[in-house]
């Protein structure tokens, strides 16, 4: 990895508002309709409240309505559906992170002095398009020459293909994989905003009920693990990639709003800091110098991460990562050094990420259960960072540990683009 | 040849395999490329590989691309594609055909596979991509 110079924020960087839309299938509303919810629910979470007109700047992150609803150029449309025209907005791609990037360039306007108060948002609608093309629009994010023309790859073929590397060197099977998608719909269970708000047990069982009302036979599941290997119920998308192996299609949006340090106290006296913001780069797996069975950029964005912060993996108190795929968690869990390489899957089994553990991972029921409209994912997992980090989070809130540092892991494509963010309670 | 996209297919289209190798470091590029990112030196040449390799991981797609719905792909009749780590040492990504005898997927890891040319006329274009077998 090459070594980068130590880097630091020019001043003080808070969020002191943040909220996401319910996130599910939603046919009438474009994505302008989406922004303006999760604006006006982050607006009134501003403890102080605040005078809309504060917003200096938007940076709105999205990979790509224009191929799901037609509609290049986001910026101005949001600055304009939101009021806050003629103040400059900014569309942020990059894939799947493409919000992780716009919370960033929000923290370093803010940091650079440029700007008091900006508005960091993402947004994707996503359900209204059909399952071939959602997989087309989606694989756009890849090395479209080799890896679609030449290999006919999808996006979960590219996680399966890593998972494949992942349980051929570590001995694991699909059985590891379930144990992220039981715990990740337990945890979106207690997420009323989660697009599958329903524990993998519940779905089991609505499933029997209905079946039984329809005078079908009752399917005999025994448990969560007996039903998701009944691939008439979990059938296979990329092998060993089944449904519940991948995050859904999902309509949804979500904001944050960043403060200067140094004037967040006329909003909030609850302060949520940015320590830590790292991105990094990289080609598609095939540059990756033979080793398949982690993201390079995700590790090289948490080495920076933890460096800027002045923390290491073992100070964080519990994450939200990327699980876009049951294998993408445990690679993330990994890249970011919570597991050593080839644990994760059999960490991930023991419980060691549950909500209950030392270092919950998801607790919003992660991109597999909250659902992943993928231009909103990365702001929605830093609201959910801070909501959990002043304690305001509900049900899901984390009661059995303190709080003072949480992470979030937002990549883009395989790892093309990876952005790490820390946030400290102060 | 062109070190571009272009110059890679049109070598494809004549069932070559065509890296790069800088001539600084030594290291070598699939598919070529014009700037080595070790070095960021722009002295590349073109080498041909052989086109046998091992399969670094793989995957069976069921819920398949439009391009490979229109080609009778689906979930009755999944397809095979994956990376192969050639034996020169780069990667690519590819489509493998495998023998049908109901094994899990990732116990294809580490199978030796070789290169072959698949020309698909599409009106007056002719797309030639590379397809793996077993060795
Ligand atoms: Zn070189």
């Amino acid at each position: 990895m090459p070594k980068q110079k130590k880097r630091k924020l020019g001043r003080g960087v808070a969020i002191v508002g943040g909220a996401m839309s319910y996130f599910g299938m939603y046919p009438d509303k474009t994505s302008r309709d989406l922004m303006a919810e999760a604006y006006t629910d982050a607006l009134e979470t501003v403890d102080k409240g605040i005078d809309p007109r504060d917003i200096e700047a938007l940076y709105i992150g999205n990979f790509t309505a224009d191929l799901f609803e037609g509609q290049g150029h986001l910026g101005h449309i949001m600055a304009d559906w939101l009021g806050l025209a003629p103040r400059p907005a900014t569309r942020v791609e990059g894939a799947c992170a493409s919000s992780g990037l716009a919370f960033r360039e929000a923290v370093m306007a803010v940091a650079s002095g440029m700007y008091d108060v900006v508005l960091a948002g993402g947004v994707e609608r996503m359900t209204n398009a059909p399952t071939e093309n959602v997989q087309d629009y989606l694989a756009a994010a890849s090395d479209v020459p080799f890896e679609v023309d030449q290999a006919a790859f999808t996006f979960p073929g590219l996680y399966a293909a890593m998972g494949t590397a992942y349980m051929a060197r570590y001995g694991t099977t699909r059985e590891h994989l379930m144990h992220v998608a039981v715990k990740n719909h337990q945890n979106g269970a207690l997420n009323p905003r989660a697009q599958f708000n329903s524990s993998l047990r519940d779905i089991m069982e609505q499933r029997k009920k209905r079946a039984e009302e329809k005078g079908r036979p009752i399917p005999t599941w025994g448990d969560e693990f007996d039903f998701l290997s009944d691939d008439s119920v979990n059938p296979a998308v990329a092998e060993p990639l089944h449904l519940f192996d991948c995050s859904p299609v999902t309509d949804g949006a979500s904001c944050i709003i960043v403060a200067a340090e140094e004037v967040a106290r006329e909003y909030t006296d609850d302060l949520v800091t940015v320590a830590a913001s790292a991105q990094a780069s990289a080609g598609p797996f095939t540059t990756w110098g033979g080793d398949i069975t982690g993201i390079p950029s995700a590790r090289i964005a948490g080495r920076d991460a933890y460096e800027m912060a002045g923390v290491g993996p073992e100070d964080i108190d519990f994450a939200e990562v990327h699980d876009c795929f049951t294998t993408a968690e445990i690679m993330a869990i990994e890249d970011l050094g919570f597991f050593e390489p080839g644990k994760g899957a059999f960490g991930s089994a023991e419980g060691l990420t549950s909500r209950d553990s030392d270092r919950p991972i998801n607790v919003s029921g992660g991109l597999k259960s909250k659902g992943h409209p993928v231009g909103a994912t990365g702001v929605a997992q830093l609201q959910e960072v801070w909501t959990q980090l002043r304690g305001r989070a509900g049900d899901r809130q984390i009661t059995h540990k303190d709080l003072r540092l949480g992470l979030t892991h937002n990549v883009g494509g395989t790892g093309g683009t990876s952005a790490i963010h820390i946030l400290e309670r102060k | 040849m062109d070190l571009t996209v272009a110059g890679y297919m049109k070598e494809l289209s004549e069932h070559r395999i065509a890296a790069s190798r800088c001539n600084d470091c030594d290291a070598l590029y699939l598919p070529p490329r014009p700037i080595c990112p070790n070095c960021q030196t722009r002295k590349m040449s073109v080498e041909r590989l052989s086109g046998e390799g091992t399969v670094a991981g793989l995957t069976s797609i069921s819920i398949v691309p439009s391009a490979m719905a229109a080609k009778g792909y689906g979930r009755k009749n999944p397809y095979v594609t994956g990376v192969v780590a050639l034996k020169e040492g780069p990667s690519l990504t590819a489509r493998i055909e495998l023998p049908d005898d109901g094994g899990e997927i990732q116990s294809r890891v580490g199978m030796p596979v070789t290169a072959s040319f698949e020309a698909e006329v599409d009106g007056d274009e002719t797309r030639v991509t590379l397809v793996f077998q077993p060795s």
